[in-house]
Protein backbone atom coordinates (compact mmCIF):
# COMPACT_ATOMS: atom_id res chain seq x y z
CA UNK A 1 0.00 0.00 0.00
CA UNK A 2 1.37 3.36 -1.01
CA UNK A 3 1.94 6.07 1.62
CA UNK A 4 -0.75 8.33 0.15
CA UNK A 5 -3.29 5.49 0.20
CA UNK A 6 -2.42 4.69 3.82
CA UNK A 7 -2.84 8.31 4.83
CA UNK A 8 -6.18 8.42 3.03
CA UNK A 9 -7.32 5.30 4.88
CA UNK A 10 -6.28 6.73 8.24
CA UNK A 11 -8.14 9.91 7.43
CA UNK A 12 -11.30 8.01 6.42
CA UNK A 13 -11.20 5.98 9.65
CA UNK A 14 -10.61 9.11 11.71
CA UNK A 15 -13.58 10.83 10.09
CA UNK A 16 -15.78 7.77 10.61
CA UNK A 17 -14.77 7.52 14.29
CA UNK A 18 -15.30 11.19 14.74
CA UNK A 19 -18.77 10.89 13.19
CA UNK A 20 -19.64 8.00 15.51
CA UNK A 21 -18.34 9.87 18.55
CA UNK A 22 -20.18 12.98 17.50
CA UNK A 23 -23.42 11.12 16.97
CA UNK A 24 -23.09 9.49 20.38
CA UNK A 25 -22.34 12.74 22.15
CA UNK A 26 -25.08 14.44 20.22
CA UNK A 27 -27.54 11.91 21.58
CA UNK A 28 -26.17 12.69 25.06
CA UNK A 29 -26.82 16.43 24.80
CA UNK A 30 -29.31 17.55 27.39
CA UNK A 31 -31.82 20.32 27.07
CA UNK A 32 -32.04 22.97 29.75
CA UNK A 33 -34.85 21.32 31.68
CA UNK A 34 -32.93 18.03 31.75
CA UNK A 35 -29.87 19.89 33.02
CA UNK A 36 -31.96 21.47 35.78
CA UNK A 37 -33.44 18.10 36.67
CA UNK A 38 -30.03 16.47 36.86
CA UNK A 39 -28.86 19.04 39.39
CA UNK A 40 -32.19 18.85 41.22
CA UNK A 41 -31.83 15.10 41.61
CA UNK A 42 -28.23 15.34 42.67
CA UNK A 43 -28.63 18.14 45.22
CA UNK A 44 -31.44 18.91 47.57
CA UNK A 45 -31.43 22.58 48.48
CA UNK A 46 -32.09 25.25 45.88
CA UNK A 47 -28.85 26.94 46.93
CA UNK A 48 -26.93 23.74 46.12
CA UNK A 49 -28.88 23.22 42.89
CA UNK A 50 -27.94 26.75 41.85
CA UNK A 51 -24.26 26.06 42.60
CA UNK A 52 -24.50 22.87 40.54
CA UNK A 53 -26.04 24.77 37.62
CA UNK A 54 -23.44 27.53 37.84
CA UNK A 55 -20.76 24.82 37.60
CA UNK A 56 -22.49 23.28 34.60
CA UNK A 57 -22.55 26.67 32.95
CA UNK A 58 -18.82 27.18 33.67
CA UNK A 59 -18.00 23.68 32.38
CA UNK A 60 -19.99 24.32 29.20
CA UNK A 61 -18.00 27.50 28.62
CA UNK A 62 -14.78 25.49 28.77
CA UNK A 63 -16.22 22.90 26.37
CA UNK A 64 -17.25 25.61 23.93
CA UNK A 65 -13.89 27.38 24.08
CA UNK A 66 -12.14 24.09 23.42
CA UNK A 67 -14.47 23.34 20.49
CA UNK A 68 -13.83 26.80 19.04
CA UNK A 69 -10.08 26.33 19.36
CA UNK A 70 -10.30 22.90 17.74
CA UNK A 71 -12.45 24.30 14.94
CA UNK A 72 -9.90 27.06 14.27
CA UNK A 73 -7.13 24.47 14.27
CA UNK A 74 -9.00 22.19 11.87
CA UNK A 75 -9.71 25.09 9.53
CA UNK A 76 -6.07 26.17 9.60
CA UNK A 77 -5.02 22.64 8.63
CA UNK A 78 -7.74 22.30 6.02
CA UNK A 79 -6.60 21.25 2.59
CA UNK A 80 -8.13 24.26 0.86
CA UNK A 81 -7.00 27.51 -0.73
CA UNK A 82 -5.94 30.18 1.77
CA UNK A 83 -8.70 32.49 0.57
CA UNK A 84 -11.39 30.04 1.73
CA UNK A 85 -9.55 29.20 4.93
CA UNK A 86 -9.44 32.90 5.81
CA UNK A 87 -13.12 33.30 4.95
CA UNK A 88 -14.07 30.34 7.15
CA UNK A 89 -12.02 31.71 10.06
CA UNK A 90 -13.72 35.09 9.73
CA UNK A 91 -17.15 33.48 9.58
CA UNK A 92 -16.33 31.38 12.64
CA UNK A 93 -15.31 34.49 14.60
CA UNK A 94 -18.41 36.44 13.55
CA UNK A 95 -20.76 33.57 14.27
CA UNK A 96 -19.15 33.21 17.72
CA UNK A 97 -19.90 36.84 18.54
CA UNK A 98 -23.45 36.65 17.23
CA UNK A 99 -24.01 33.37 19.06
CA UNK A 100 -22.91 35.02 22.33
CA UNK A 101 -25.45 37.80 21.78
CA UNK A 102 -28.18 35.33 20.90
CA UNK A 103 -27.32 33.24 23.97
CA UNK A 104 -27.65 36.26 26.24
CA UNK A 105 -31.03 37.24 24.85
CA UNK A 106 -32.41 33.73 24.51
CA UNK A 107 -31.40 32.77 28.03
CA UNK A 108 -32.89 35.98 29.41
CA UNK A 109 -36.07 34.80 27.72
CA UNK A 110 -35.62 31.30 29.21
CA UNK A 111 -35.20 32.86 32.66
CA UNK A 112 -38.38 34.86 32.15
CA UNK A 113 -40.27 31.57 31.82
CA UNK A 114 -39.97 31.40 35.60
CA UNK A 115 -42.48 34.25 35.75
CA UNK A 116 -42.53 35.99 39.10
CA UNK A 117 -40.30 33.48 40.89
CA UNK A 118 -37.52 34.67 43.19
CA UNK A 119 -34.30 35.63 41.44
CA UNK A 120 -32.42 32.50 42.49
CA UNK A 121 -34.94 30.32 40.67
CA UNK A 122 -34.81 32.54 37.58
CA UNK A 123 -31.02 32.34 37.59
CA UNK A 124 -31.20 28.55 37.73
CA UNK A 125 -33.13 28.59 34.46
CA UNK A 126 -30.71 31.04 32.88
CA UNK A 127 -27.62 29.02 33.84
CA UNK A 128 -29.15 25.78 32.52
CA UNK A 129 -30.05 27.53 29.27
CA UNK A 130 -26.49 28.85 28.79
CA UNK A 131 -25.09 25.37 29.46
CA UNK A 132 -27.43 23.82 26.91
CA UNK A 133 -26.66 26.34 24.18
CA UNK A 134 -22.90 26.16 24.75
CA UNK A 135 -22.92 22.38 24.47
CA UNK A 136 -25.06 22.51 21.34
CA UNK A 137 -22.83 25.09 19.68
CA UNK A 138 -19.74 23.09 20.62
CA UNK A 139 -21.33 20.02 19.06
CA UNK A 140 -22.23 21.93 15.90
CA UNK A 141 -18.66 23.18 15.57
CA UNK A 142 -17.29 19.69 16.05
CA UNK A 143 -19.61 18.31 13.37
CA UNK A 144 -18.86 21.10 10.91
CA UNK A 145 -15.10 20.67 10.99
CA UNK A 146 -15.05 16.93 11.51
CA UNK A 147 -15.02 16.20 7.78
CA UNK A 148 -12.46 18.76 6.69
CA UNK A 149 -9.64 16.94 4.95
CA UNK A 150 -6.28 18.04 6.37
CA UNK A 151 -3.47 19.22 4.15
CA UNK A 152 -1.19 16.42 3.03
CA UNK A 153 2.16 16.54 4.80
CA UNK A 154 4.82 17.82 2.38
CA UNK A 155 7.60 15.39 1.55
CA UNK B 1 -18.70 -12.22 45.33
CA UNK B 2 -19.46 -9.06 47.25
CA UNK B 3 -21.58 -6.52 45.39
CA UNK B 4 -20.74 -2.85 45.52
CA UNK B 5 -23.42 -0.55 46.84
CA UNK B 6 -24.57 2.09 44.35
CA UNK B 7 -22.96 5.47 45.10
CA UNK B 8 -25.21 7.77 47.06
CA UNK B 9 -26.62 10.76 45.25
CA UNK B 10 -26.47 14.22 46.76
CA UNK B 11 -30.19 13.89 47.34
CA UNK B 12 -29.69 10.68 49.34
CA UNK B 13 -26.94 12.30 51.38
CA UNK B 14 -29.13 15.32 52.07
CA UNK B 15 -32.02 13.04 53.02
CA UNK B 16 -29.80 11.21 55.50
CA UNK B 17 -28.80 14.57 56.97
CA UNK B 18 -32.41 15.66 57.22
CA UNK B 19 -33.41 12.37 58.77
CA UNK B 20 -31.04 13.28 61.59
CA UNK B 21 -32.24 16.89 61.66
CA UNK B 22 -34.83 16.53 64.46
CA UNK B 23 -31.97 15.92 66.90
CA UNK B 24 -29.70 18.53 65.34
CA UNK B 25 -30.15 22.06 66.69
CA UNK B 26 -28.68 23.65 63.54
CA UNK B 27 -31.82 22.81 61.60
CA UNK B 28 -33.96 24.71 64.10
CA UNK B 29 -31.74 27.78 64.10
CA UNK B 30 -34.35 30.02 62.47
CA UNK B 31 -37.45 28.70 64.27
CA UNK B 32 -37.94 31.77 66.47
CA UNK B 33 -37.26 34.16 63.63
CA UNK B 34 -39.74 32.34 61.41
CA UNK B 35 -42.39 32.27 64.15
CA UNK B 36 -41.94 35.97 64.82
CA UNK B 37 -42.09 36.86 61.12
CA UNK B 38 -45.14 34.71 60.43
CA UNK B 39 -46.89 36.12 63.49
CA UNK B 40 -46.27 39.69 62.24
CA UNK B 41 -47.66 38.88 58.79
CA UNK B 42 -50.66 36.97 60.18
CA UNK B 43 -51.55 39.90 62.43
CA UNK B 44 -51.09 42.44 59.65
CA UNK B 45 -53.14 40.55 57.06
CA UNK B 46 -55.82 39.10 59.35
CA UNK B 47 -58.51 41.52 58.17
CA UNK B 48 -57.96 41.00 54.45
CA UNK B 49 -60.75 39.01 52.77
CA UNK B 50 -60.28 35.25 52.93
CA UNK B 51 -56.94 35.29 54.71
CA UNK B 52 -56.06 32.04 56.43
CA UNK B 53 -53.22 32.31 58.96
CA UNK B 54 -49.93 31.07 57.59
CA UNK B 55 -48.45 28.07 59.39
CA UNK B 56 -44.87 28.90 60.38
CA UNK B 57 -43.85 25.32 59.61
CA UNK B 58 -44.61 25.90 55.94
CA UNK B 59 -41.97 28.61 55.94
CA UNK B 60 -39.59 26.38 57.86
CA UNK B 61 -40.05 23.74 55.15
CA UNK B 62 -39.39 26.27 52.41
CA UNK B 63 -36.20 27.41 54.16
CA UNK B 64 -35.01 23.82 54.49
CA UNK B 65 -35.60 23.30 50.79
CA UNK B 66 -34.22 26.68 49.70
CA UNK B 67 -30.97 26.55 51.67
CA UNK B 68 -30.79 23.99 54.49
CA UNK B 69 -28.34 23.75 57.37
CA UNK B 70 -24.89 22.94 56.06
CA UNK B 71 -25.13 25.17 53.02
CA UNK B 72 -23.39 28.54 53.47
CA UNK B 73 -26.57 30.27 52.22
CA UNK B 74 -28.35 29.05 55.36
CA UNK B 75 -26.53 31.81 57.26
CA UNK B 76 -26.95 34.53 54.63
CA UNK B 77 -30.11 34.15 52.56
CA UNK B 78 -32.14 31.30 54.08
CA UNK B 79 -35.10 32.03 51.77
CA UNK B 80 -32.83 32.60 48.76
CA UNK B 81 -34.58 35.82 47.80
CA UNK B 82 -32.33 38.75 46.92
CA UNK B 83 -29.63 37.31 44.67
CA UNK B 84 -28.01 39.99 42.53
CA UNK B 85 -30.56 41.38 40.09
CA UNK B 86 -33.49 39.61 41.79
CA UNK B 87 -36.58 41.26 40.29
CA UNK B 88 -38.73 39.63 42.98
CA UNK B 89 -37.03 41.44 45.82
CA UNK B 90 -37.22 44.75 43.97
CA UNK B 91 -40.91 44.31 43.23
CA UNK B 92 -41.60 43.49 46.88
CA UNK B 93 -39.69 46.47 48.25
CA UNK B 94 -40.17 49.09 45.58
CA UNK B 95 -42.66 47.81 43.01
CA UNK B 96 -46.32 48.38 42.51
CA UNK B 97 -47.34 44.75 42.82
CA UNK B 98 -48.75 44.73 46.33
CA UNK B 99 -45.63 44.60 48.50
CA UNK B 100 -46.73 47.75 50.33
CA UNK B 101 -49.99 46.00 51.27
CA UNK B 102 -48.35 42.76 52.34
CA UNK B 103 -45.46 44.01 54.44
CA UNK B 104 -46.26 45.11 58.00
CA UNK B 105 -45.50 48.87 58.25
CA UNK B 106 -42.51 48.41 60.53
CA UNK B 107 -40.91 46.00 58.04
CA UNK B 108 -41.69 48.27 55.10
CA UNK B 109 -39.31 50.71 56.75
CA UNK B 110 -36.67 48.23 57.85
CA UNK B 111 -36.20 46.04 54.81
CA UNK B 112 -33.70 47.31 52.25
CA UNK B 113 -31.94 45.74 49.29
CA UNK B 114 -28.76 45.41 51.36
CA UNK B 115 -30.42 44.06 54.50
CA UNK B 116 -32.41 41.42 52.57
CA UNK B 117 -29.16 40.25 50.99
CA UNK B 118 -27.09 40.17 54.15
CA UNK B 119 -29.26 39.81 57.26
CA UNK B 120 -30.89 36.35 57.53
CA UNK B 121 -33.81 37.65 59.62
CA UNK B 122 -34.56 40.23 56.93
CA UNK B 123 -34.16 37.63 54.19
CA UNK B 124 -36.73 35.45 55.93
CA UNK B 125 -39.19 38.33 56.18
CA UNK B 126 -38.64 39.34 52.58
CA UNK B 127 -39.14 35.72 51.51
CA UNK B 128 -42.36 35.37 53.48
CA UNK B 129 -43.53 38.76 52.19
CA UNK B 130 -42.77 37.81 48.61
CA UNK B 131 -44.50 34.45 48.94
CA UNK B 132 -47.61 36.15 50.34
CA UNK B 133 -47.46 38.90 47.72
CA UNK B 134 -47.58 36.15 45.09
CA UNK B 135 -50.44 34.35 46.84
CA UNK B 136 -52.68 37.38 47.19
CA UNK B 137 -55.28 38.42 44.64
CA UNK B 138 -55.77 42.10 43.96
CA UNK B 139 -58.34 44.50 42.64
CA UNK B 140 -58.39 48.21 42.05
CA UNK B 141 -60.97 50.07 44.12
CA UNK B 142 -61.95 53.70 44.37
CA UNK B 143 -61.11 54.73 47.90
CA UNK B 144 -62.08 58.03 49.57
CA UNK B 145 -59.14 60.04 50.88
CA UNK B 146 -58.92 61.40 54.43
CA UNK B 147 -60.85 64.45 53.25
CA UNK B 148 -64.45 63.19 53.24
CA UNK B 149 -65.98 66.63 52.61
CA UNK B 150 -68.59 66.79 49.86
CA UNK B 151 -67.97 69.59 47.38
CA UNK B 152 -70.18 70.91 44.60
CA UNK B 153 -69.13 71.63 41.03
CA UNK B 154 -71.06 73.06 38.13
CA UNK B 155 -70.90 71.28 34.79
CA UNK B 156 -69.29 73.35 32.04
CA UNK B 157 -69.56 72.80 28.28
CA UNK B 158 -67.39 69.83 27.19
CA UNK B 159 -67.25 68.29 30.69
CA UNK B 160 -67.54 64.58 31.35
CA UNK B 161 -67.64 62.67 34.65
CA UNK B 162 -64.14 61.42 33.98
CA UNK B 163 -62.81 64.93 33.34
CA UNK B 164 -64.56 66.41 36.40
CA UNK B 165 -63.25 63.56 38.56
CA UNK B 166 -59.69 64.09 37.33
CA UNK B 167 -59.74 67.86 37.78
CA UNK B 168 -61.24 67.58 41.28
CA UNK B 169 -59.06 64.74 42.64
CA UNK B 170 -61.81 62.15 42.61
CA UNK B 171 -62.62 59.04 40.58
CA UNK B 172 -65.31 58.31 38.02
CA UNK B 173 -66.70 55.52 40.23
CA UNK B 174 -67.13 57.83 43.24
CA UNK B 175 -68.61 60.57 41.04
CA UNK B 176 -71.13 58.12 39.56
CA UNK B 177 -72.07 56.84 43.03
CA UNK B 178 -72.61 60.36 44.40
CA UNK B 179 -74.53 61.49 41.32
CA UNK B 180 -76.78 58.63 40.20
CA UNK B 181 -78.82 60.96 37.98
CA UNK B 182 -75.79 62.21 36.07
CA UNK B 183 -75.77 59.64 33.27
CA UNK B 184 -76.10 62.49 30.78
CA UNK B 185 -74.50 65.76 31.83
CA UNK B 186 -76.03 69.12 31.10
CA UNK B 187 -74.24 72.42 31.23
CA UNK B 188 -75.07 74.22 34.50
CA UNK B 189 -75.92 70.99 36.30
CA UNK B 190 -74.53 70.85 39.87
CA UNK B 191 -72.70 67.68 40.88
CA UNK B 192 -71.40 66.42 44.19
CA UNK B 193 -67.70 65.61 44.45
CA UNK B 194 -65.65 63.80 47.09
CA UNK B 195 -61.87 63.38 46.99
CA UNK B 196 -60.90 59.80 46.13
CA UNK B 197 -58.21 57.77 44.42
CA UNK B 198 -57.93 54.38 42.76
CA UNK B 199 -55.96 51.98 44.94
CA UNK B 200 -54.82 48.41 44.69
CA UNK B 201 -56.38 46.31 47.45
CA UNK B 202 -56.16 42.68 48.47
CA UNK B 203 -59.38 41.05 47.31
CA UNK B 204 -58.64 37.44 48.24
CA UNK B 205 -56.05 34.72 48.62
CA UNK B 206 -55.03 31.73 46.57
CA UNK B 207 -55.16 28.60 48.71
CA UNK B 208 -51.59 27.85 49.80
CA UNK B 209 -50.26 24.47 48.69
CA UNK B 210 -46.90 22.93 47.88
CA UNK B 211 -47.85 22.98 44.20
CA UNK B 212 -48.62 26.69 44.34
CA UNK B 213 -45.43 27.47 46.27
CA UNK B 214 -43.55 25.62 43.54
CA UNK B 215 -45.34 27.55 40.86
CA UNK B 216 -45.32 31.05 42.31
CA UNK B 217 -42.18 31.12 44.51
CA UNK B 218 -39.93 28.75 42.54
CA UNK B 219 -41.48 29.56 39.16
CA UNK B 220 -41.64 25.87 38.27
CA UNK B 221 -37.87 25.92 37.81
CA UNK B 222 -36.97 22.81 39.78
CA UNK B 223 -39.07 19.76 38.99
CA UNK B 224 -38.32 18.00 42.29
CA UNK B 225 -39.31 21.04 44.42
CA UNK B 226 -42.75 19.79 45.43
CA UNK B 227 -41.42 16.36 46.40
CA UNK B 228 -38.68 17.95 48.50
CA UNK B 229 -41.12 20.31 50.18
CA UNK B 230 -43.46 17.45 51.00
CA UNK B 231 -40.65 15.34 52.47
CA UNK B 232 -39.77 18.18 54.82
CA UNK B 233 -43.38 18.98 55.74
CA UNK B 234 -43.98 15.32 56.50
CA UNK B 235 -40.93 15.25 58.77
CA UNK B 236 -42.18 18.29 60.62
CA UNK B 237 -45.60 16.78 61.07
CA UNK B 238 -43.94 13.68 62.52
CA UNK B 239 -41.86 15.84 64.82
CA UNK B 240 -44.95 17.00 66.74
Amino acid sequence: MKNSQARWLVWVVAVALSAVTSAASSRGLMNESEIRLECGNEFFSMAAVRTCLDKKQAQSEVVLKRAEAQARKAITRWDEDDKYIDLAKTRLAVSGRVFAKYRTEHCAFAASMGGGAIGNALEMGRAACVAELNHRRAEQLRLLVSELPPKQATK
Amino acid sequence: MATQAAPKSGFDKWKEGVDRAPGDARWNLWDREIQSAVSDFNQHLATTPGYRPLDWRTIKAIIWVESGAGNPQWHIKPMQIGVVGDPGMDSLLYGNEGGNLILPPIWRERLTTVSVRTVPAHNIRAGVGYLLMRMAEYEYHSMPTADTTLYEVTVKPGDSLDKIARVNGSTTEVMARLNPAAAILQTGQVLRVQRASTQRVISGWRPLSTALIFKRYNGGREATYVRKLEIVLEMQRNEK
